[in-house]
């Protein structure tokens, strides 16, 4: 683990240092460009990528004022640079843009197959989302568009995401606010050598909003961003199940996300592995402030999550396998650290009045702790929670929803192998502070769990563990005296005790 | 005699389905003389084309658009007081044919423009950006866009058009068999570089009740077959 650790913190300063510093300057308007937020300047600034891209490189300079557009493809060498007060803003028109035939998305900025490409400076990425995904069920509605519109919402495939960049070497995108795409927000997909910094992201304009997926990449930073996004916030993806995104740091960021603030999966092919999160901060979250997800056949390995503040948040901590998609394939979810988090739950909608917020799901479940769940045969092994505090509302009402701790009761949880995963999932657990299930080689150490109110569950409950070590667990919860705060059902401590 | 009357009469509904009218709302085309509508309106060409033909309908307005493919068996109808406007960057025109222009084709059968409107070229504005760009070096020496050129297509038809102030030809034909083009009014007074129509290989060509007035070549008429010519003027009253 330390190993790794410290390759990453070099990986920081190698792409900090990698950073190309460009030859030259090319004022949009040169080209042509018009900031009058009417003109759509799609096939001048294209051709004036096109044209820095064959001349040398250099950066596309955008003044102040808004710039109209479908979608462009970045090419090698090219940064766009948009100065304090230049928007580009994507048009209105769903059919500005561009499914492209290599990823079969949709994408206001592209770029595919290219080096030395960045976004940089001040100003704003505007994908109209809103207004291009309405058009775009206008569209299907009359029969120009195919598309099931399940959920009465066209599918991610015909919605523009704001920035998909694919199989591209040295990525720098920095400074700057991405906002109201169609869909995802920012995905990096099969990327290598990829920095994402100061940027803020506000990605609330339509379903499935994620603020930055990075899927399957090597070697990413991301670091002293915000984002704010209907679905998750950062995600780490996996698409394809030949690849592993690996080497990937987030430092200093905050989040909000009416999903998940720090997410890996849902899809996850081929896995993760050596991944340090270190000082994020999570507020108004629906779910979970961190989840990993094991539920597609690839591999978890190597996470250090260092440093969490969660506030109104409705889960801290989410860890879970599963067998959704996996084929022949066995998901592992494995070595894991998590230190140094204080999370406080809510006990109303945390992201209530947010623009598309969360769906409401069926009931009844009471506040729902944090949860290490794997499958009977699919064990999540290796996992260290230190200086670990959790604050809970209190409020359960056993009349409402109930889950006993009996071993009858315990062993009745149902697995759901194949459920898509969320914290809630299971509806009401047996614990209102953590949940193991199906786990071996879990340490708790400094782990405190604080309730405002009593609750008629116990604060931990631990069910099919083997070498289980609870080192300096503390419970705080009014008017518990002689209540038992932790059970465990066929569940062995660490050193056989 | 019953089966001949079927068949005419399938016949006659086989015409009228593919007679069928689009309005160019129906795809988010707009007429505001602002809206690049050029995303919009290949959609439609593409669609009522790949849905056996049709007429896609421009009522009054200005369309602003940069170059678009005329694909088989879709007519487009300028109603008078609508204006197919070109746009005024030459990175608008940016097919990648041997002749550019701001409506092209290719291959294409059942083709054509008829109406009371006018097909726009903008083309002082055209000539200056592009030669800003020239003077910039970011574009190579390149001749401006004609307002149609078509290249092997069949069955073409212009009739009723305004064709205003394109910066070079207003219409180029390449290898083209069986082409009307009647009661058209070339206008090109304004811009130093405008010229006519463009006649090259094709074959069963007519020109009827034209009006040209240009500052280049009224009408260039090579290695074609079976041209003629009717009722057909230079500004100057000179037949063409």
């Amino acid at each position: 683990m330390i190993n790794y650790v410290k390759q990453l913190q070099i990986l920081i300063l190698a792409l900090g240092l990698s950073i190309p510093l460009f030859a030259k300057d090319y004022p949009a308007a040169s080209f042509g460009a018009k900031n009058d937020g009417v003109t759509l300047n799609t096939s001048v600034i294209q051709s004036a990528i096109d044209f820095i891209s064959e001349n040398g490189g250099g950066r596309l300079v955008f003044a102040p004022g808004v710039y109209l557009a479908g979608s462009l493809y970045i090419k090698s060498d090219v940064t766009l640079h948009l100065e304090e007060g230049a928007e580009l803003k994507g048009s209105a028109n769903p059919f500005d843009y561009v499914q492209d035939k290599h990823i079969g998305w949709m994408s206001f900025i592209f770029s595919v197959k290219q080096k030395n490409i960045g976004i940089t400076g001040p100003g704003v990425i505007n994908g109209n989302g809103f207004t291009v995904a309405t058009n775009m069920v206008s569209y299907i509605q009359r029969g120009l568009v195919t598309d099931a519109l399940s959920y009465d919402r066209p599918d991610a495939a015909n919605r523009p995401t704001n920035i998909y960049f694919r199989e591209c070497e040295k990525v720098l995108v920095a400074e700057g606010t991405q906002k109201d795409p169609a869909c995802w927000n920012f995905v990096v997909d099969q990327c290598t050598d990829v920095m994402i910094d100061r940027i803020k992201i506000d990605s609330k304009a339509y379903w499935n909003n994620d603020g930055i997926d990075i899927v399957d990449c090597e070697r990413v930073v991301i670091k002293d961003s915000y984002i704010d996004a209907s679905d998750d916030a950062i995600c780490f993806k996996s698409h394809d199940a030949s690849k592993i995104g690996q080497d990937v740091v987030v430092d200093n960021c905050t989040v909000r996300s009416s999903a998940s603030g720090l997410k890996f999966g849902t899809v996850n092919r081929g896995g993760f592995r050596n991944f340090k999160i270190t000082n994020l901060k999570v507020i108004d979250t629906y779910r979970s402030a961190i989840t990993i997800q094991a539920v597609d056949g690839g591999l978890v390995e190597n996470i250090l999550i260092d440093g969490v503040k969660s506030y109104n948040t409705w889960n801290a901590i989410y860890l879970r396998m599963g067998d959704r998609w996996s084929g022949d394939k066995t998901s592992t979810l494995n070595n894991v650290v998590i230190r140094n988090v204080y999370a406080e739950i809510p006990f109303d909608k945390p992201d209530a009045g947010y623009r598309y917020e969360g769906p409401v799901e069926d009931l009844p479940r009471n506040i729902s702790p944090s949860s290490i769940v794997g499958l009977p045969d699919w064990r999540i092994k290796n996992v260290v929670l230190s200086n670990i505090e959790i604050v809970y509302p209190g409020g359960s009402n056993p009349h409402y929803a109930k889950r006993g701790t009996s071993k009858q009761e315990l062993e009745s949880i149902p697995e759901m192998h194949q459920a898509y995963p969320e914290f809630s999932q299971f509806k009401e657990l047996p614990a209102w502070g953590f949940y193991v299930r199906h786990a071996d080689n879990i340490t708790f150490d400094n782990v405190k769990l604080k309730i405002k109110g009593s609750d008629y569950r116990p604060a931990i409950v631990i069910d099919d563990a083997k070498d289980i070590d609870l080192k300096n667990v503390s419970i705080e919860e009014p008017g518990n005296k002689n209540k038992k705060e932790i059970i465990m059902n066929n569940t062995t401590k660490k050193g056989g005790k | 005699m019953k089966k001949y009357k079927l068949f005419v009469l399938l016949l006659f509904v086989g015409l009228s389905v593919s007679a069928n009218e689009y309005n160019a709302s129906f795809f988010g085309i707009k007429s505001d003389g602002i809206t690049n509508n050029t995303g919009s309106i290949q959609k439609a060409i593409d669609y009522i084309s790949e849905h056996r033909g049709g007429t896609l309908v421009f009522y009054v307005g200005r369309y602003l658009t940069g170059t678009i493919h005329l694909k088989s068996g879709v007519k487009i109808r300028l109603e008078e007081g609508a204006i197919l406007v070109g746009a005024s960057s030459p990175y608008d025109y940016n097919s990648k044919s041997a002749t550019k222009a701001l409506i092209e084709a290719d291959g294409q059968s059942n083709i054509g423009i008829y109406g009371k409107g006018v097909i726009e070229g903008s083309g002082n504005a055209l000539i200056k950006n592009t030669n800003d760009l020239l003077s910039l070096g970011y574009i190579r020496k390149d001749s401006e866009p004609a307002l149609v050129s078509l290249s092997n297509c069949m069955n073409v038809s212009f009739t009723g058009i305004h064709f205003w102030n394109g910066p070079y030809n207003a219409l180029v034909l390449n290898g083209c068999k069986t082409v009307n083009l009647e009661g058209l009014d070339i206008n090109g007074k304004n811009i130093a570089t405008s010229a006519g129509i463009v006649l090259n290989g094709c074959k069963w060509v007519n020109l009827k009740d034209l009006f040209v007035e240009v500052k280049k070549t009224p009408l260039v008429n090579l290695n074609n077959q079976f041209v003629t010519v009717q009722n057909s003027i230079t500004s100057k009253g000179i037949s063409l």
